[in-house]
């Protein structure tokens, strides 16, 4: 049976000498600080059954300290430096000022392993003062936030321009543009049926390769996936705590405050030490709701509160790139407010990263959806993810093609992150372009088998304004890594450029081509008209028709295919209804093509917490929360 | 993965060149299977134009037919050959299979060898890949479908149930008997879903598996109905010939009771072929997952066999048999527990190469019969004598107005198709308006023979019985006659 520090012992029992906790509270405190294994301070003050204030002015006066608050008396800036930022919030100890000559530090965990850590740091002839915890990391966030916040959204845009969404179209690009739509022009102008006809073929020519390298890819997925789950779920259990790094998990949440209690539940499940969790809920400065609900929940005795200065873009990846400049952790991984990861999964990605060579840099986890079954859109988007996610990224995996990362539980190593400045703020996919971009800088990015469970979306106007802005997203990333195509081809090789053509590309141009095919198609079924004849000589005529009838139908098997694994079979009849779902993916990728153009850096926002699943697991999630 | 980096090349050479020298030994002795020669026959049309696109593409079975024109028209110095030579390699494709396979699955290089050999020189093998690529890709088919279907209630991987899915439409689209195979083939594979999919959701996890093999026959058949008027167009291109039963001739010989005995004699032979299967039955008790897959497709076999029968659709009894070498191989590849020599499964196979080599003699049907004296150096003459003599008589001439589509061998026979007039040539539509034609040569099939009137019957009812005037008759038998013009002599 663990037990507590020699710090927290005599900490709990100092507070109820005092009066400041029941004996009971001390002991419940101390159970529930075993199991999440965090201290016992944090409980007590997640649980509101000690005043922060009071708690450390308490303990300044036991260790004869002065208590600070550092809202009123914030430390000096030219005392901190950013690149030990990390060790401020690891250790929750900061230089505070120089008084008569003597540097003062400041802390939050005041007692012997502080004073060791500040002696070895900063030498022993400095003085202490107590503060709070939540102070102490505003104090930090404060003095760093126009660097940083700067820093989050120019960063990759100024150290490595060829690689940011900043410039949507590079001039090369527009020339090359505006130099194929004029030839095209002129050709339709001089041999109007034969232009048409090598655009009809070029178009066939795609579909084909198309729908050719996805059944490869959901081939290549399905073999010997087994065998590596199984050699990682033996590994983990021979895992030790004492053996696992500190761990950073953020949440960037923007309007949500409803669903802040599923992602906290979820959390405290985690199978993973408390202690060295680092979770950080990233809020826009401004979203005072869902800061005023953290603060309700009170989640802050665990959890850090981030809270990101306004500036634009205002996009998650701008308040990650923010918010991970605090992190402490050896590890980083992204986690949406609704979020349910399995419990072992950060277990499962640190054997995965201790298996990997060090070119692994990345690891991404499955997504599904909780609420499945709620409606017609939750099937099918079921389907859809569950093909992408259970199947084709693992087909991506084993050819060594790029992957584009999905948008939550993506693992990442923190040097890595580092070196390549996160994530691009400009791009709405930001998460497949990092995929991509770690890819061309010669990292690998690997899949393990556990799965955070979402809410899919149940409406579907709310659906086409995510799918558009993914399908922008791919737009900027396909736009931004063939910038340089040789270097491309010299990085991921003429595979990868393949896949990343037929992948990244593939997504979104289909979903444009598609409506144009459907329309010829049904002008032709109507009216049997032969005006068509001419721009379909027989060689393309069979190719399309066997684009058509072999390429709709291998999709929906493919669709079929993929709840086979979860054993979701009663998913499976809706796949023949997924033409209307490919009609939906169309109208979305025009309006991902038209914003592109008008709007390239807005972030279309997704409106969760509107399944009835959610409100029921919140309410779970909140009973749940009292009970333990 | 690296020990079959030069084994497997080295096996597929091997294995090509035994295949390659065989077929042309037994072609030097006048053998060409009456499958081989009917697709040779149609691919000569298709090449020269004079059978529509529209045909060609509602043509049954396509797999093969599209291949050989494919392999025709990139290699058209090949002739004759191409069916032949495309049976080849499709063989030499499943011959290296078995062997990267077995290798892959820990077997020993001499076991590996071994096995493949027992597997690839069954005379059962060699009469399917002599009888032409249909057959060869339908042992295809069920090699894939095998493999499919002992994993599938063991692994829960979607590449088992692509392999099934996919087996079923390599089936029905490569031979005729594919359609009698997957149709029996249906409640069988009930057996091999994962009892957890099935209880469950059966519907659903049927679905799964047959979707493709639907989806791929509506997709033909509204495709037929597109090019051909009628969803079920493509049943007027078939022949006994495409069938793989032999020449039309023979086929009213037959009684019942000789197609029950045929059906019998197929579904026992089906275990004299795969000793494997009935000793990998009674190996697996306890293990209900392979157990059940090796009652599912023993039974599929035997199923397919007696529906064959009833519907008088059974092909010599070499080829029905010989389904079930692909069946030994899975088998072999699948067997539970064994230490890498495995002499047990090598012994196995060799007791079914010695079983098929006793019972190539016990086929006395008329294809098989020319297959055994060819194979064993004997000169043969063709399958159908008097198309081929029909042939031969045709063989100088052009502006022959023959419904070529209805007898493929005699274009076959004729070694190449410019010169006839067939029925999507303008010659033969302008006939069919004028009531009248200038060929110098009429051919024309009589409308008492089984298969009824052709084209240029139905363009002249009474052609056959009467002929034309201006026209003599050159050939003559109870199927076929030929007229030649008369050419007007000077004085």
């Amino acid at each position: 049976m663990a037990e507590l520090t020699a710090s927290d012992s005599w900490t709990g029992d100092f507070l109820a000498e005092q009066g400041l906790i029941t004996l009971a509270q001390l002991n419940e405190a101390s159970s529930l600080a075993l199991r999440w294994g965090t201290s016992l301070p944090d409980v007590l003050l997640a649980r509101a059954w000690i005043d922060a204030d009071t708690y450390y002015a308490t303990l300044a006066a036991r260790f004869g300290m002065e208590y600070v608050q550092l809202t009123d008396v914030p430390p000096d800036p030219a005392l901190l430096r950013e690149d030990e930022v990390a060790d401020y919030m690891r250790e929750l100890t900061a230089p505070w000022r120089v008084l008569d000559g003597r540097l003062h530090i400041a802390t939050a965990r005041p007692g012997p392993e502080a004073i060791v850590y500040i002696r070895e740091h900063w030498g022993p002839d400095v003085a202490l003062v107590v503060t709070t915890k939540p102070d102490l990391q505003r104090a930090v966030q404060d003095v760093f936030s126009e660097r940083f916040s700067h820093a989050a959204v120019f960063d990759l845009a100024e150290r490595d321009p060829v690689m940011s969404a900043q410039t949507v179209f590079t001039p090369r690009q527009l020339i090359a543009g505006w130099a194929a739509l004029t030839v095209t022009a002129l050709a339709l102008a001089v041999r109007p049926v034969a232009t048409l006809i090598v655009l009809n073929l070029l178009m066939s020519l795609f579909y084909l390769g198309n729908f050719l390298f996805k059944a490869v890819l959901i081939w290549a997925g399905g073999s010997q996936q087994h065998v590596r789950a199984r050699e990682i779920e033996s590994a983990v259990r021979m895992l030790r705590d004492e053996d696992l790094p500190i761990y950073t998990v953020l949440v960037p949440m923007f309007r949500e405050p409803d669903v802040l209690p599923i992602l906290a539940n979820a959390l405290r499940k985690l199978d993973y030490p408390t202690s060295k969790l680092d979770i950080k809920i990233v809020l826009e400065e401004g979203d005072h709701e869902t800061i005023d609900a953290a603060v309700r929940l009170g989640l802050e005795g665990i959890f850090e509160i981030i809270r990101v200065p306004p500036s634009q873009p205002q996009t998650k990846p701008k308040a990650c790139n923010y918010a991970f400049r605090f992190a402490r952790g050896d590890y980083l991984v992204i986690f949406d407010a609704e979020d349910k990861p399995e419990p072992d999964q950060l277990k499962k990605v640190v054997v995965a990263f201790n298996q990997a060579p060090d070119s692994v840099a990345c690891v991404q986890c499955r997504l599904n959806y909780y609420n499945r079954d709620e409606n017609w859109l939750t099937r099918m988007f079921t389907l859809d993810y569950s093909l992408w996610f259970d199947l084709m990224l693992p087909g991506l995996e084993r050819l060594r093609v790029p992957i584009p990362l999905g948008g939550t539980s993506n693992h990442f190593r923190m040097d890595v992150l580092r070196e390549l400045h996160a994530w691009d703020p400009f791009n709405v996919t930001e998460d497949a372009d990092l995929g991509i971009r770690m890819t061309q800088k010669g990292y690998e990015v690997r899949l393990v088998e556990s799965t955070t469970f979402e809410e899919a979306n149940v409406s579907q106007t709310n659906w086409v304004r995510q799918r558009s802005r993914w399908i922008k997203g791919y737009m900027q990333t396909f736009l931004v890594h063939i910038r340089r195509p040789v270097h491309l081809m010299r990085t991921i090789g003429p595979l990868g450029v393949l896949g990343f053509t037929f992948f990244i590309g593939g997504t979104m141009l289909s979903g444009l081509l598609n409506p144009i095919f459907w329309g010829i198609f049904a002008l032709w079924a109507v009216t049997q008209t032969a005006a068509l004849d001419n721009l379909f000589p027989p060689i393309l005529l069979y190719l399309a028709l066997f684009n058509l009838l072999a390429g709709n139908g291998l999709f929906m098997f493919l669709m079929m295919l993929a709840p086979f694994r979860r054993n979701w079979l009663q998913l499976t009849p809706f796949s023949l209804t997924v033409i209307w779902y490919w009609a939906l993916m169309s109208i979305a990728a025009w309006k991902g093509a038209w914003q592109l153009v008008s709007k390239p850096f807005y972030w279309e926002k997704t409106n969760h917490g509107l399944s009835k699943h959610t409100a029921h697991e919140v309410a779970l999630a909140v009973q749940e929360q009292q009970a333990a | 993965m690296t020990r079959n980096r030069i084994w497997s090349p080295l096996v597929a050479l091997v294995a090509g060149a035994a295949l390659f020298a065989l077929m042309l030994a037994m072609r030097a002795n006048g053998y060409a299977s009456a499958s081989g020669l009917d697709l040779w026959g149609r691919t000569l049309l298709a090449d020269d134009g004079l059978i529509s696109v529209a045909q060609i593409v509602t043509a049954y079975p396509p797999l093969p037919y599209g291949g050989t024109l494919i392999l025709a028209w990139l290699f058209p110095a090949l002739g004759s050959a191409a069916p032949m030579l495309l049976a080849i390699l499709l063989a030499v494709g499943l011959c290296t299979a078995w062997f990267a396979s077995f290798r892959n699955s820990g077997f020993g290089l001499p076991a590996a060898l071994l096995s493949t050999l027992f597997l690839s020189a069954n005379p059962l093998f060699l009469r399917a890949v002599a009888e032409g690529p249909g057959f060869v890709l339908l042992h295809w088919g069920i090699w894939l479908l095998a493999l499919g279907m002992f994993q599938l209630g063991r692994g829960h991987r979607v590449n088992d149930i692509i392999l099934v899915a996919i087996a079923l439409v390599i089936i029905v689209l490569s031979h005729p008997l594919g359609l009698v195979l997957a149709f029996a083939g249906l409640p069988f594979l009930a057996l091999v879903v994962p009892a957890d999919r099935l209880r469950r959701t059966p519907g659903a996890a049927i679905m799964v598996l047959m979707f493709p093999l639907l989806f791929t026959a509506a997709s033909f058949a509204y495709v037929n109905w597109i090019f051909g008027g009628d969803p079920l167009h493509f049943i007027d291109t078939l022949s006994r010939e495409a069938a793989g039963l032999g020449p039309a001739r023979g086929a009213a010989l037959a009684t019942p009771f000789d197609s029950l005995l045929s059906g019998c004699r197929a579904a026992v032979g089906l275990f004299v072929a795969c000793p494997i299967g009935v000793a990998m039955f009674a190996r697996t008790a306890g293990m209900p997952p392979l157990r059940l897959a090796v009652l599912a497709l023993m039974g599929w076999l035997v199923a397919a066999t007696a529906l064959a029968t009833l519907f008088g659709l059974l092909p010599p009894l070499m080829l029905v048999v010989g389904l079930g070498v692909p069946f030994a191989a899975a088998c072999a590849l699948r067997w539970p527990h064994e230490r890498p020599g495995r002499p047990g499964i090598v012994l196995l196979l060799f007791a079914g190469l010695v079983g098929t080599t006793i019972l190539t003699f016990v086929d006395q049907s008329s294809e098989t019969t020319r297959w055994r004296a060819a194979a064993t150096g004997q000169r043969v003459q063709p399958p159908d004598q008097n198309l081929a003599a029909l042939g031969a008589l045709l063989r100088n001439g052009g502006a022959i107005l023959f419904d070529a589509e209805a007898a493929p061998l005699v274009v076959a026979a004729r070694g190449r198709a410019s010169g006839i007039w067939s029925a999507e040539t303008p010659q033969f539509q302008l006939a069919g308006l004028r009531g009248k034609s200038d060929a110098a040569i009429l051919v024309v099939r009589n409308r008492e023979s089984r298969l009824g009137s052709d084209r240029v019957g139905r363009l002249f009812p009474d052609l056959y019985e009467r002929g034309r005037p201006g026209y003599r008759r050159i050939y003559d038998s109870d199927r076929w006659r030929a007229y030649a013009r008369v050419e007007k002599t000077g004085s």
